[in-house]
């Protein structure tokens, strides 16, 4: 998804992809290389919680 | 260990088809104000929960900050993402449309979460918001259900109800204009038996339906003020 961005800062994201079905990623990261802020991607949903949200 | 998690977001779900003519009667209302989504636009419900509304209404995007209702959303083939709305993760005017239902009563910071829409928002693009009118009699049956529950752990702990002026200010304040309402469910939910009437206006409906349009933005009137006045 292109239109993705920190949370945080709204600034752009480096994908990691760990796996993917078809054209779907289901695991991996999205970087913030300015808040050296790792969003993990599971089950193709990716968590885009603000660190202190998430559990 | 997921098994309590599973329960609460299925009987969530499932509260959709033991009160089908009231979500119908919803459904209804919002789409009185949601014009359809062309193929070209990209729309997201925030809040969207196990994908209801944006299902029906052909919503390709999703945001909430529950895991286990988008697990089920995604099933019903919705793009999702985890996320709150204080804190969107979207690049700016990258949305048409926006819709989010019944969530004001859960936001933390509602005035930051218009501020959020508002900038995800392409000019020119709509914002439609449902929700329980705080001083409807749905909405005071409602804040009775929400301060008995107030001390369990639950779904419904800390949400609070807002009224249509106060929604309708924050809105305005964080910039939209052209604010039109519509509103439904004039009798008691267990009184429901058939879909209700969409009516002009509020204020005697439980369920308000606010549309409004993100206009020209503050800092683009001040650039253009900016050129002027150096002109």
């Amino acid at each position: 998804m292109e239109i993705l961005a920190c949370p945080l800062c709204k600034g752009d994201l480096v994908l990691n992809v760990q796996s993917k079905e078809e054209d779907e990623i289901i695991t991996g990261t999205l970087y913030c290389e300015k808040c050296n802020e790792y969003y993990p991607i599971d089950d193709g949903i990716p968590n885009m919680l603000p660190p202190q949200l998430r559990k | 260990m997921r098994t309590s998690s599973d329960m609460w977001v299925k009987e969530y779900d499932s509260w959709y088809d033991r009160h089908i003519k009231v979500f119908s009667s919803e459904l209804a209302a919002i789409r009185e104000l949601f014009h359809p989504v062309q193929t070209e636009h990209r729309s997201i419900e925030i809040g969207v929960g196990t994908g209801r509304f944006a299902q029906a209404l052909c919503i390709g995007h999703g945001a909430d900050p529950s895991k286990e209702m988008l697990e089920l959303a995604r099933k019903r083939n919705i793009i999702c993402v985890q996320a709150v709305a204080e804190s969107l993760p979207f690049k700016e005017k990258s949305f048409d449309v926006i819709l989010m239902v019944t969530v004001d009563c859960f936001l933390t910071d509602l005035q930051q979460a218009f501020s959020e829409v508002h900038r995800v928002l392409k000019t020119g693009g709509k914002l439609i918001l449902g929700m329980i009118d705080r001083n409807s009699e749905l909405g005071k049956v409602y804040e009775k259900k929400y301060e008995k529950r107030q001390h369990e752990r639950g779904f419904y702990t800390c949400a609070r109800l807002h009224s249509v002026e106060d929604i309708s200010e924050r809105i305005h304040r964080s910039g939209f204009v052209g604010i039109d309402t519509v509103q439904t469910l004039f009798r008691p939910l267990e009184m429901i038996e058939d879909s209700e009437p969409v009516r002009n206006g509020h204020g005697e409906g439980g369920f308000v339906v606010i549309a409004a349009t993100k206009g020209e933005m503050a800092e683009d009137k001040c650039s253009k003020t900016n050129i002027i006045s150096r002109t």
